[in-house]
């Protein structure tokens, strides 16, 4: 258990004044691409040089080296090794603990028991698949008992399944472990299904923090244009089935949600990701909503739709050419359609 | 295949004619009897045991300077970075006799010679001086195949086990080196079939002295030069086969990958 603390850090790429992660407290970190948030993760893990100082607890490591931090540091690649079976990757990444060749077994088998991958006993990581190389990864800097984790797009090359399964597995795994962590992402979505905190980062600079999951709080608290906010939603009812689904009862009808068995009562979807048309879609009668345009406004990547339906303000974006062609305009009844993979549940 | 194609393979064909030519040139020189008797021969033997135990030793000495100097380079960025890999790499071009006659005149009289032969040592007209100058031309051939080696190695693996509580050192023999392992051996098995072929230099360090610094190479001069047709063609023989074994083995590395495909092993 650590808290993580930055002051004054500076290099070519990053430029964080004051930031703080309580303990057990997960934080996600988001922005554009370019915009520092991987120098961020190498500067605390000591990859990169800098100024300034970084705390873990009371305790400033800005002039250790990396193999003397303890912080757990998984790259998007997630670099396993490649000429080691499962075994040998964990048992390498207790290299440098002070304990027994007993105890480090133990640890092991547990690890592997924690992470649910014992099939990949004995096999080295080009026969693992995507998720089964992202929970080996999580296992092996679980092994090198760090007292934080850092986190690079974790799930950024997986599909859309298993992604949405292991963000699942890693949230259990957090609730036990409580171990503070930072995870670097350009999903909203995905940092708010994962974090306790949001902290928005843009030219290198940490701008805002999101404090409030709803739009209104995410509009409140953060300006930047280049963050496509979500729409979070507040669920009427819902009823989770077996096969991986929900049903959320929401302004009178029914949406289908991809759900792992949880009880949730808020969910979101991408402003991008909400189709719009003038007459109902084709296809089965699914995640549909009809509503009024309340609002129209033109940006310089797109136009940006304010649409009510019953209770729920829903924004829309969609390219300026789409929306003339369709001549939608403040007053006018849309239909709406969410593809399922779109929509996240929100904890 | 097209014209185009058929026109390539002349010259292709040509040298891959040529090869096997050479030879059955040098087998046909002697009958099989005699053959047979040169390669039994006892000067045939000690030449062969000559040649494996100083290139062996030569190796080694190659191996300890040529593996961690590569990865010092790979690794870090300085200035005339350039320049001293230039330097490094100059055995490589230099014409064996040369080195060979540097060599003599620094070990021998002069710079280091008269410094050394205080100390008690000589590395002139012995078999120490067959290994210095195989050693010598060993050595940069083994820095550069390790160099490209280490350099194919994503940083990532080695930021990784930083971050994992892996010091340099441990980084160093537990990821780098058997992650470049395959190009490793590729590099310093060439090395050594280059170093058990070595004359120029050899012969100006070591001398050419039958039963005393006498390598596969040197043997094959010395029976040349006395008529000893026999014995100098079942050396080469010798040392064709040496070389084709570790140009095999230098293929099956290259071939077989580190990662493999789900091969169980031990592992600690």
């Amino acid at each position: 258990m650590a808290c993580i603390r930055l002051k004054g850090v500076k290099n070519r790429f990053v430029s964080a004044d004051e930031f703080f992660i309580p303990d057990g407290e997960t934080c996600a970190i988001v922005g554009p691409s370019g915009a520092g948030k991987t120098s961020l993760l190498r500067i605390i893990a000591g990859l990169d040089k800098h100024e300034g100082s970084v705390f873990i607890d009371d305790e400033a490591i800005q002039d250790k080296k990396p193999y003397e931090r303890r912080t757990g540091f998984i790259n998007q690649d997630l670099y396993l090794f490649p000429h080691l079976t499962l075994e040998a990757n964990l048992y390498l990444a207790m290299h440098s603990l002070k304990i027994n060749r007993v105890k480090k077994l133990e640890r092991m088998e547990e690890l592997i028991g924690l992470l649910r991958i014992s099939h990949l006993s004995g096999r080295k990581p080009d026969t693992y698949s995507g998720g089964e190389k992202q929970r080996a990864a999580l296992a092996r800097v679980l092994a090198s008992s760090p007292r934080v984790l850092l986190l690079d797009e974790p799930f950024g090359k997986l599909d859309f399944r298993t992604a949405r399964y292991l963000r699942k597995e890693f949230r259990n795994l957090q609730r036990r472990l409580r171990l503070t962590t930072i995870i670097v992402t350009h999903d909203i979505q995905e940092a708010m299904e994962l974090a306790d905190s949001i902290r928005v980062m843009q030219e290198g600079k940490l701008t805002s923090s999101i404090s409030s999951f709803t739009p209104a709080g995410i509009s409140a608290d953060n300006g930047d244009s280049f963050l496509e906010v979500p729409n979070v939603i507040d669920c009427d009812s819902m009823e989770c089935y077996d096969n991986g689904l929900a049903q959320v009862g929401w302004e009178g009808g029914s949406l289908l949600i991809p759900c792992e068995g949880e009880t949730f009562t808020r969910f979101t979807i991408g402003r991008r990701k909400i189709l719009l048309g003038i007459d109902p879609p084709e296809g089965a009668p699914i995640n549909r909503f009809t509503g009024i345009i309340e609002d129209v406004n033109v940006k310089d990547d797109g136009v940006l739709i304010a649409v009510k339906t019953g209770r729920s303000n829903l924004l829309v974006e969609m390219p300026c050419d789409s929306c003339s062609r369709m001549g939608l305009s403040r007053g006018r009844k849309v239909h709406g359609y969410m593809r399922l993979r779109d929509l996240r549940v929100l904890r | 295949m097209n014209r185009f194609d058929r026109i390539l393979a002349i010259p292709l064909i040509f040298f891959s004619l040529l090869v096997p030519a050479v030879i059955l040139a040098l087998v046909t020189q002697v009958s099989v009897n005699d053959l047979m008797k040169a390669l039994f021969h006892p000067e045939t033997f000690f030449a062969l045991r000559f040649s494996l135990i100083t290139s062996a030793i030569a190796m080694t000495v190659a191996i300890v300077i040529g593996i961690p100097s590569a990865y010092l380079i790979s690794r870090n960025d300085f200035p005339l970075k350039g320049i001293l890999e230039t330097i490094l790499e100059l055995p490589l071009v230099m014409p064996p006799l040369i080195v060979g006659v540097g060599l003599l005149f620094l070990l021998g009289q002069g710079m280091l010679g008269e410094p050394l032969a205080k100390l008690g040592v000589s590395f002139i007209f012995n078999p120490a001086g067959a290994v210095t100058a195989q050693a010598f031309i060993a050595t940069p051939i083994v820095m550069k195949s390790a160099r490209a080696a280490f350099s194919s190695v994503d940083r990532g693996y080695e930021e990784a086990a930083q971050t994992l509580g892996l010091n340099p050192l441990a980084v160093f023999y537990k990821v780098n080196i058997p992650l470049a392992s395959r190009s490793l051996v590729s590099g310093i098995v060439l090395a050594w079939a280059r170093t058990m072929g070595e004359f120029g230099g050899t012969l100006m360090v070591a001398g050419a002295t039958r039963f005393y610094t006498e390598t596969l190479p040197i043997a094959v001069y010395l029976n040349i030069s006395s008529g000893e047709t026999g014995i100098a063609i079942s050396c080469a023989l010798v040392l064709l086969a040496a070389a084709f074994i570790l140009l095999l083995v230098s293929r099956i590395f290259n071939r077989k990958g580190t990662g493999g495909n789900g091969e169980r092993g031990a592992w600690y």
